[in-house]
């Protein structure tokens, strides 16, 4: 059975932002949520490195222990969804999730918190596949057409991967193999002066 | 003797690869070790700055208190204690203080009046007093029973009712505890202003708190208006409703700090911030809650006669007597009575 993930490869994303506005146009994501987002470190300094994140989809996932209501699942891809008929907005999955993956709209009664909505690995919700109810509460369903999650589809650099875990960490396993980590990487003894080249 | 030579023989051999060992480090040692590489390898920075162990500058285009924070180490430290501590801890507690309450009530039975009732009225609470006290108490219990559902819904009634039937209670709940939580601080403000005067410390209140009320050692104790557990509700119920308000205030109000302090920086409404912000509530809630339960069983089973205080306003003279001798003779000595106190 395929796991699903997604695996951001530090030392390809350049800050592009392109999987924040494929995912947003995909799944017509309102203003003021971001189910994914682009965060860089050391800003213009040396060693900078962005990291595309968004819900990484838990095997023990710190939202459903917490859920006062208990809507979420996941289902057999190893995808964790939630139902937003009986999600109430409370925001406890917000405080407990480390990714800082659920996100509210101001839809409640005097602007508060509305139901959550967060990344579905683009895999709707539990509505009938691809019908109308189910796109206008979670968005796309790709997983159902047979294809993978648009930010990782349109990712410029192969940054963002996504898909089932063994294939993904098939990829990623080669690229290591092949360029190289820190000072065995490519290009390693150029930046730096040939200090990273032993002998 | 043989054998024994033998073993010796084998052991000295196993040993050998160990002095190899010893001799082979001298050796390493000796020679010098190629130029270290001066740079460290970013990637053990990296992960570190990405789970926040390094005060590495990030950055993100999302707006947010902490958007630009990867990982957020303390949702699991919130996760646990909600879920093996307030959850069943909180349940739990309350549980034994309902067990404590029908203990004492059978043990000690209701409190009668020893002169049975006089058929005379004597007022106690002014109707400004009356509408206080209730709609405190009115706020309270919705409070109260709305946030109980959210904080033991899932395991006591999503078994029984389904999850369907529960969320609709749960979405109810939380627009009505959010709606109506934010006037339960002015409430006590009133509820403050009208009683203070009343649950200052007076003498003999040690000597009841020493008695236990009349619980330990019988008979009756000396008591002014309010006796000294009534004392001890009041301020419980002032300190317990500042903590509950201040919390109450940074749940309910995501960007209350913007707005507020908008010149000081020292306060973000972060995510660890909501997570301590709610188990000091759901802390005090338990309390409150245990607290309101004693005080609701004192006021109506345990003590009859007491109840119409708050209702019509007006007790009998004997059981004023009884139970608050000292102010039952300051209402006598104002000759008409009918002034009513707060």
């Amino acid at each position: 059975m395929a796991r699903m993930k997604f695996l951001c490869d530090a030392e390809r994303c350049i800050e592009c932002n392109g999987c924040v506005t494929a995912c947003k146009n995909e799944n017509d994501i309102p203003w003021g949520v971001n189910r994914r987002r682009v965060v860089t470190i050391n800003d213009g300094n040396h060693g900078e490195r962005s990291i595309s994140v968004a819900c990484m989809h838990c095997s023990d996932a710190p939202c459903a222990t917490v859920c006062p209501v208990d809507c979420f699942y996941t289902t057999n891809d190893g995808v964790v969804l939630h139902d937003k008929d009986i999600c109430i907005g409370c925001g406890y999955c917000f405080y407990a999730c480390p990714f800082g993956a659920p996100q509210f709209p101001d839809s409640g009664a005097f602007g508060s918190r509305g139901k959550m909505d967060k990344c579905t690995f683009c895999a709707g919700g539990p509505e009938q596949n691809n019908s109308v109810e189910e796109h206008r509460k979670y968005g796309a369903n790709r997983l159902a057409q047979g294809k993978l999650p648009l930010c990782a589809e349109m990712c410029a650099t192969k940054a963002l991967l996504a898909g089932d875990g063994d294939r993904v960490s098939d990829i990623f396993r080669e690229r290591v193999m092949y360029r190289g980590a820190g000072a065995l990487q490519w290009g390693w003894g150029v930046a730096y002066d040939k200090q990273g080249i032993k002998g | 003797m043989k054998s024994f030579r033998f073993w010796i023989f084998l052991v000295g051999l196993s040993c050998l690869p160990l002095a190899g060992l010893f001799f082979g480090t001298q050796a390493l040692a000796e020679t010098t070790a190629p130029a270290a590489i001066n740079n460290p390898n970013p990637g053990i920075e990296l992960w570190q700055a990405v789970r926040g162990k390094l005060d590495s500058p990030t950055a993100t285009q999302v707006r947010g208190h902490d958007s630009s924070v990867l990982v957020n180490p303390q949702g699991e430290l919130w996760m646990s204690i909600r879920n093996s501590r307030l959850i069943p801890q909180g349940g739990q507690a309350l549980l034994v203080v309902l067990l404590i309450i029908l203990g004492v009530y059978a043990v000690r039975g209701p409190v009668k009046l020893a002169s049975g009732e006089s058929g005379r009225q004597v007022d106690r609470h002014s109707v400004n007093s009356r509408i206080i006290h209730w709609l405190v108490a009115g706020l309270f219990v919705i409070l109260g029973i709305t946030g109980l559902f959210l904080l033991l819904g899932r395991p006591l009634l999503i078994p029984v009712i389904g999850k369907t039937a529960f969320s609709v209670i749960a979405a109810a709940s939380k627009e009505v505890h959010n709606i109506l939580g934010p006037l339960f601080p002015f409430a006590l403000i009133f509820m403050f202003v009208n009683l203070v005067r009343r649950n200052l410390y007076e003498k003999g209140d040690l000597a009841w708190v020493a008695k236990g009320g009349g619980m330990l050692g019988g008979g009756h104790v000396s008591a002014g208006m309010f006796n000294a557990g009534e004392k001890i509700l009041f301020w419980s119920t002032i300190f317990l409703g500042i903590g509950i308000s201040v919390t109450g205030y940074v749940l309910d109000f995501p960007n209350i700090a913007s707005w507020v302090l908008a010149t000081s920086t020292e306060f973000t409404q972060y995510r660890h911030v909501m997570g301590y912000a709610h188990v000091i509530h759901s802390v005090i809630a338990v309390l409150f809650i245990a607290l309101a339960f004693g005080h609701i069983f004192l006021a109506t089973l345990f003590v009859p006669g007491t109840l119409s205080s708050m209702t019509s306003g007006k007790v009998d003279s004997n059981w004023a007597k009884e139970h608050h001798d000292r102010w039952y003779e300051e209402i006598r000595n104002k000759s008409s009575g009918d002034n009513a106190d707060p």
